[in-house]
């Protein structure tokens, strides 16, 4: 595995990405992990670590509820929602990334070809 | 947006649920990774291997999910306290080090801060102000205030809302009894004018204060009580406003009484009787009273005495009389406005200050010799620390670690730094000669202080824990196991940060060893300069003749007569007389120009002041005061005053040849009597041993007339004091003959109190009180200081040892001699010791200048002491590392080897 060349998640963006991942509705935190990197093409692998205490911070601020669940192939799992001040949030910090991504665009300048 | 509820919401969870999720996850990946085509063996390991740490995961969640600081404050604290009780020299160590500083600090934080920053107990004290006056006249530079100034200024001035008049004197208070058992007990009260009560703004506890009328002459006696008074004489009775009680014989309404806490001038004061200030019968010269005075809002001190100066020269207009225009002009009169504040605390606040730096300098050494002993305690765990942090305990987590080692010794060494303070100031506050410190009754333990010493105790903690927790906690964890595993040349660089600690103590230890040596000097050079008087074998006490039971100089010298024969009739007595001024009793003293017959002035020349005293024949040899030419008085007569004095030596030489004083003419008024010396005494330093001695002008105790200062104007009365100081002095200095001349004086005048019972040693040694109060706090500071340094230099050179044991091991075994061991150990230990020696002298050179106003008869830089002190310092650096070193010596060889591997 290339792990080497894999970007580093920028600060504070695991949030957004939870928050993004079950805006498509509820979840569990591998299976938030296991999206997260599907859908990035392999690009961002979730640390597993990280992920369990970030989910908590957003329960802790109730953005996203839990409760335990039974998984599709039959295994206990603690599933996650987005609550409304969630969708808020998430509305919000999909705002400030496009903002910061476009300035950070400008200062870059045009994408090199061939990556 | 924080949900009110998230709180509880948040406990709902606990660590096992946060566990079984991580399970719950384990196993959904490992189903997936099976799913991908994976072994089921290796898929489970590949789950955990890219969960990465799972319990630093469940830690983070603990402390994110808790509060944190409440939980992990008292998890910390648990555990940090069975870690001290495992260790109990280092913790003893460590808390009995910081009760010295913390109880130090505190205690003088807490005289500080009550004598010097604390307002006084009045209503806006920072308005108000002492009213005084300086002068240009050699022998005495300052007045107060005359009843005539203090009438102009309070009428004519423009800057104050208010201003008082008092003067402090003691009365003969009737207790309990009647008629012949009636007995009279000495009080200190003041005479205080009506306005005073509300300059200052304060309101009577019961009833009311002075009316104006009741100042004047011919107006009923009244007197306001203090609370202490009232309630310790009269057992607090609601009914005693209105009673009537005898006060020097005269019966005088109770109208009010003071709260407990008004102290005005000072804490004694025990009950305000009207000033009686007659503005139609001024005294314009007798600058008897003092003034305080309230500045309307927006006035500066500065300002008020422009605009006194200003009214200055039209107070003899106002009230003619001896103060002229010509006088005020001649003597360079100035208006002197200062805070109240300074005036009550004086100059004992360098003393206070000095005091303080040196208890702040024991501070430092004592937290620097705790975050020594930290470090200490940080490499002798270090293994396990850094094997704990490999394993995943997080860098807060350590660091909470000795943080809470720290607050446990912190606070138990402020807890009892606390007690030592308070103890501390009960010993002082009950010291039985006193030390003269102004307001130092209301010095106590209170809110502020206790603030401090908190605040001290936590910065205490913080700075001796976070040190070695940072020290110790670099980021090479690879190459401190590898070091330590080998133990070859390891902690070189926390041995560093030892040795940086401990040349800071040496340093910190010296400056306050020479301190402690220049104050010793000083006292034994104060101690050593002769005063003039034998104070072996002498006692004093002090008698009051009542107005009405003494009303004339004839009973009164009668009664004087009597006492003093039946007192020499004792068989232990060897002489007896009477003084009005003591030597080193500054109340009673009393200046006066003199105009001596040789020295005429010139025009509009002043001449010089000086102390006057009434003294009969025994005086001189009670006082053990040598002649040193002519001969002492005749026995006091009333009927035939003879015109006489005595002079000191020091008066005689300021005015005529060595020799030639005796047979010279001096008079106390430009138009007196002349006075004929008929004796001169050797010098006396009645005024501080550390001023020069004394120019005093002795006068028999029936004169006629006395100084003009003393008697108004009125030159034909044949003068004798009522206040009168008795000296006896005893055949052999072992016996107390207080008891039996007490009990002469009983007999011959029951009503007369006797009071202020001194021996002269302890007149002595109270002028010298000041210096050894100092001395004593600096000794006990040095030595302190010394002690924990020489802790803290014991402990780097053992360490230093046991870091070396496998080389010195090794030298051993290939031959090496126990002394070149020792030596090599010493060596090291004295480069260390040296370098704080030097930091240390050169601290002391800068610092010590603030010792100087507190100095007698030495240099601040003085460089024997500087030398004593530096020796003194090395002495004990080399005890302290010889014991370490020794014990390098002694190294078992094999052992050393053994135990290191």
């Amino acid at each position: 595995m290339s792990t080497q060349s894999r970007p580093q998640l920028l600060q504070g963006t695991l949030d957004l990405l939870i928050l993004r991942t079950l805006a498509a509705g509820r979840e569990h935190g591998q299976g938030i992990a296991r999206t997260i990197q599907s859908t990035s093409r392999d690009t961002i692998l979730v640390d597993h670590g990280s992920l369990y205490p970030a989910l908590q911070r957003l329960e802790d601020r109730g953005w996203v509820r839990a409760e335990w669940g039974v998984s599709g192939n039959n295994r206990r799992a603690r599933f996650y929602e987005l609550t409304p001040s969630g969708r808020r949030q998430l509305a919000r910090e999909t705002r400030e990334w496009w903002a910061l991504a476009d300035a950070i665009a400008l200062i870059l300048g045009p994408q090199p070809s061939g990556t | 947006m924080r949900n009110p509820l998230h709180f509880l919401r948040r406990r709902r969870r606990d660590d096992a649920d946060f566990s079984s999720e991580i399970s719950a996850h384990l196993a959904l990946e490992t189903d997936r990774l099976v799913a991908e085509g994976m072994p089921p063996a290796d898929a489970a390991l590949e789950a955990h291997r890219r969960f990465g740490n799972v319990r630093l995961a469940q830690e983070s969640f603990h402390t994110g999910r808790t509060i944190p600081w409440v939980e992990g404050v008292a998890r910390h604290l648990r555990r940090a306290a069975r870690r001290l009780v495992r260790a109990p020299v280092f913790s003893a160590t460590a808390v009995l080090t910081l009760m010295l500083g913390i109880g130090a600090t505190t205690a003088v934080f807490s005289l500080v801060d009550s004598v010097l920053l604390r307002p006084l107990p009045f209503t806006h004290p920072a308005q108000l102000v002492d009213l005084s006056h300086s002068l240009a006249v050699r022998g005495i530079s300052h007045v107060d205030q005359s009843d005539a100034t203090y009438l102009y200024y309070r009428e004519a001035n423009h800057v104050f809302s208010g201003v008082g008049a008092y003067r402090t004197s003691a009365v003969n208070l009737s207790t309990a009894g009647a008629g012949d058992r009636a007995r009279a007990e000495r009080v200190d009260a003041a005479r205080a004018s009506a306005s005073l009560f509300a300059v200052l703004g304060i309101a009577p506890l019961e009833g009311r204060v002075f009316r104006d009328a009741e100042d004047q002459p011919g107006a009923t006696p009244v007197v306001v009580l203090g609370e202490r008074l009232w309630r310790t004489q009269y057992a607090s009775d609601p009914d005693m406003i209105g009673r009537t009680v005898v006060i020097d014989g005269v019966q005088h309404e109770v109208v009010g009484i003071m709260p407990n806490g008004f102290a005005f001038p000072d804490g004694r004061t025990a009950l305000w009787i009207p000033i009686g200030i007659d503005p139609a019968h001024t005294r314009s010269a007798a600058f008897d009273f003092r003034a305080v005075a309230r500045l309307r809002p927006g006035v500066t001190p500065d300002a008020a005495a422009r605009d006194l100066q200003s009214l200055l020269p039209h107070v003899p207009e106002a009230f003619p009389g001896r103060l002229t225009t010509d006088a005020i002009a001649i003597t360079h009169m100035r208006v002197d406005v200062h805070s109240l504040r300074d005036a009550i605390v004086g100059n004992i606040g360098r003393t206070l200050w000095v005091v303080f730096g040196a208890a702040a300098f024991l501070l430092l050494v004592s937290c620097a010799n705790v975050a020594n002993l930290f470090l200490v305690r940080a490499e002798e765990r270090q293994h396990e620390l850094v094997v704990r942090r490999a394993l995943g305990a997080s860098r807060g987590v350590v660091i909470a670690e000795f943080l809470s080692e720290a607050l446990l010794l912190a606070v138990l060494g402020g807890v009892l730094g606390i007690g030592l303070a308070a103890a501390g100031l009960g010993a002082l506050r009950s010291m039985p000669s006193g030390i003269a410190i102004p307001r130092l009754a209301t010095v106590g333990l209170d809110g502020t202080v206790l603030a401090v010493a908190i605040g001290v105790t936590l910065l205490t903690a913080l700075v001796m824990s976070l040190v070695p927790a940072f020290r110790s906690y670099g980021p090479q964890v690879a190459s401190v196991l590898v070091q330590n595993g080998r133990g070859t040349t390891a902690g070189r660089s926390r041995l560093r940060a030892r040795r940086v600690f401990v040349v800071v103590q040496v340093a910190l230890a010296l400056v306050l060893v020479t301190g402690a040596g220049l104050m010793a000097r000083s006292f034994r050079s104060l101690r050593s300069v002769p005063p003039g008087f034998d104070a072996n074998g002498s006692f004093t006490f002090r008698v009051a003749l009542p107005d009405e039971a003494y009303p004339t100089t004839g009973a009164t010298v009668a009664f004087v007569a009597r006492a003093l024969d039946a007192i020499a009739a004792l068989p232990v007595v060897q002489s007896a007389g009477v003084l009005t001024k003591l030597p080193l009793d500054d109340e009673a003293r009393r200046d006066t120009a003199v105009f001596v017959e040789d020295r005429p002035l010139a025009m509009r020349e002043m001449p010089d002041v000086h102390q006057v005293a009434y003294a009969t024949p025994g005086t001189f040899s009670a006082l053990g005061i040598p002649f040193v030419q002519g001969h002492t008085f005749e026995p006091p007569d009333a009927a035939r005053a003879p015109l006489e004095v005595i002079v000191t030596h020091a008066l005689a030489a300021r005015y005529w040849n060595e020799g030639q004083a005796v047979g010279r003419r001096l008079r106390l008024s430009p138009d007196g009597p002349w006075f004929t010396v008929i004796g001169v005494t050797g010098d006396v330093r009645g005024s501080g041993l550390d001023q020069p001695p004394d120019k005093t002008v002795y006068l028999p105790l029936v004169t006629a007339p006395g100084p003009a200062t003393a008697t108004g104007d009125a030159n034909t009365i044949r003068w004798a004091p009522r206040e009168l100081a008795f000296v006896v002095r005893s055949r052999s200095s072992a016996h107390d003959i207080t008891v039996p001349v007490e009990r002469v004086l009983q007999t011959l005048a029951p009503s007369v109190p006797v009071y202020a019972v001194h021996t002269m040693r302890e007149m002595l040694t109270r002028s010298t009180s000041r210096t050894s109060f100092t001395l004593a706090l600096l000794e006990i500071a040095s030595i302190a200081a010394m002690l924990i340094g020489a802790v803290g230099l014991y402990g780097v050179v053992s360490y230093m040892v046991s870091l070396r044991a496998r080389e010195m091991a090794v030298r051993t075994a290939l031959g090496a001699q126990p002394g070149a061991l020792r030596r090599l150990v010493l060596t090291q230990a004295i480069a260390v010791a040296a370098l704080g020696i030097v930091l240390g002298v050169g601290a002391a050179l800068l610092l010590m200048r603030f010792l100087a106003a507190l100095l007698f008869d030495v240099a601040p830089n003085d460089p024997t002491t500087l030398l004593a002190a530096v020796v003194v310092m090395a002495i004990v650096a080399v005890m302290a590392s010889w014991f370490p070193a020794r014990r390098a010596a002694a190294t078992d060889p094999a052992a050393a080897l053994r135990a290191d591997v």
